[in-house]
């Protein structure tokens, strides 16, 4: 017995597990400060910043990286590339993830989440495009719980349930589509209010267009990123599709990506020219520009193009991750860093500890539920039952 | 930002001074257009750069 307890004692204590147990500790002693005494007491937020890394990292970073579900259910089931349908499944449980925790975050910003669903009940403001935001992530959340929950379902044996879930499969992939393509664009949108408080160099009329090709670049990549770490963390719970596949899967998102960088390249410079800019690429504000659309942009399209033609996957995983990292750059830099940039430093937002605490603690739940997930569902492996399924 | 309104209507932008909207719209637009002529080439050569290996062209 006492042999017993000292097993589940030493798999309990390892390094994930005390590391991510202190993050969520410290997470929910924020989390009970910024729900009892307020925004001030956990953040830096002001009238001159009312948004800060809550929404910019949570909320925008987040709905940017879950593109993913949308990005490879449409490349399988609309656009037919079935040799990548085993990617579909750990793609859609990371959007869903994801998105889910989109909305968990909000409440941090926002407070009082039982008003969540008033502006779908109290008064529809189908001239706000926030309004039109939050329509599209509540029903895009419900159309990822759907497209993901045949996993779960064949989990617990509910065999007629989820073969009627199969059945919705394609209707969903084109309405999360859709719903990715209205709100990712809208997302950037939001910041067509502010001209006088954005700087030049990320304002521009195609926002939006931004914003959504920047989201079909983020969704490619952290498949690919997300694949490299599965492969690390759940290697013994792939099947042979998956251990075998990858590399197709890499070398081809790989090849996507790339075009679809340089075409982001591309219209990222004739926002500059429709501006007519180019003084401003000379100031610090233009140098912090040309690192993001230099180092961020056109510097992973050759990587990625350079890792296709040579066949490097690890080259190519390595760019997606920095790819990754440029995608958090370009919203935080939206969100935070060149907002309200004409301001003097002392009135400028430097996020609180808690704030970033928040984040992490965020984070950490998102990796603590795919574990979850991932070690006890068919996400990475066909069900035995349900093997040629075609889902 | 380094764009001024010198005078009334006039605007200041990287040392050329647009005196009229119309002037300001068809320098930047000559630019775009042009920009966008460059890049819908610059992105075949591109294309053909990151296909040049693949198994279908061998």
């Amino acid at each position: 017995m006492s042999g017993e307890t000292s097993t589940v004692k030493r798999t309990l204590i390892t390094p994930f597990n005390v590391i991510t147990g202190m993050i969520v500790l410290v997470g929910l002693m924020i989390t009970v400060l910024r729900f009892t005494k307020g925004l001030g007491a956990a953040t830096n937020l002001s009238d001159y910043h009312p948004w800060g890394i809550w929404i910019g990292f949570d909320l925008l970073v987040g709905v940017a990286l879950a593109a993913g579900g949308y990005v490879t259910s449409a490349a399988v089931y609309i656009f037919g590339m079935k040799r990548y349908h085993f990617a579909v499944r750990p793609a859609v449980l990371t959007g869903f993830l994801g998105y889910l925790f989109v909305v968990v975050a909000l409440h941090y910003d926002l407070g009082r989440p039982w008003r969540l669903p008033y502006p779908f009940i109290m008064g529809w403001g189908t001239t706000s495009l926030l309004f039109e935001v939050g329509l599209c992530v509540a029903l895009y959340l419900t159309v990822l719980f759907l497209e993901f929950s045949p996993a779960p379902l064949e989990w617990l044996g509910f065999k007629k349930t989820r073969n009627l879930a199969v059945r919705l499969t394609m209707v969903l992939t084109i309405l999360g589509v859709v719903l990715s393509t209205l709100h990712q664009s809208s997302l950037g949108a939001l910041f067509l209010i502010a001209p006088s408080k954005l700087h030049p160099l990320w304002y521009s009329p195609y926002l939006p267009v931004f914003f959504f090709v920047s989201s079909i670049i983020a969704g490619l990549s952290m498949v690919m990123f997300e694949g490299m770490l599965s492969h690390h963390a759940f290697h013994e719970k792939m099947d042979e599709t998956h251990l075998t596949e990858s590399d197709s899967l890499t070398i081809g998102f790989g090849k996507a990506a790339s075009l679809v960088l340089a075409g982001y390249f591309t219209i990222k410079i004739i926002g500059v020219a429709a501006g007519n800019h180019w003084d401003l690429l000379t100031t610090p504000y233009g140098i912090w520009f040309l690192v993001e659309i230099i180092g961020f942009v056109a510097l992973p399209c050759f990587l990625y193009a350079v890792g296709v033609r040579d066949k490097n996957v690890k080259w190519i995983r390595y760019t997606a991750a920095w790819t990754v990292l440029g995608i958090v750059i370009n919203r935080l830099n939206i969100s935070v860093i060149a907002f309200n940039w004409h301001l003097p430093a002392a009135d400028r937002y430097v996020p609180h500890w808690m704030e970033i605490g928040i984040s992490v603690f965020i984070v950490t739940l998102i990796i603590l539920f795919y574990r979850f997930i991932v070690t006890r569902m068919p996400i990475l492996y066909e069900h035995p039952d349900y093997q040629g399924g075609g889902h | 930002m380094n764009t001024r309104i010198t005078r009334e209507g006039d605007i200041n932008q990287m040392n050329e001074t647009f005196y009229t909207l119309h002037t300001f719209m068809l320098h930047s637009e000559s630019v775009t257009y042009f920009l966008m002529l460059v890049s819908l080439l610059g992105i075949l050569g591109f294309w053909l750069f990151l296909t040049a290996r693949d198994d279908d062209h061998e």
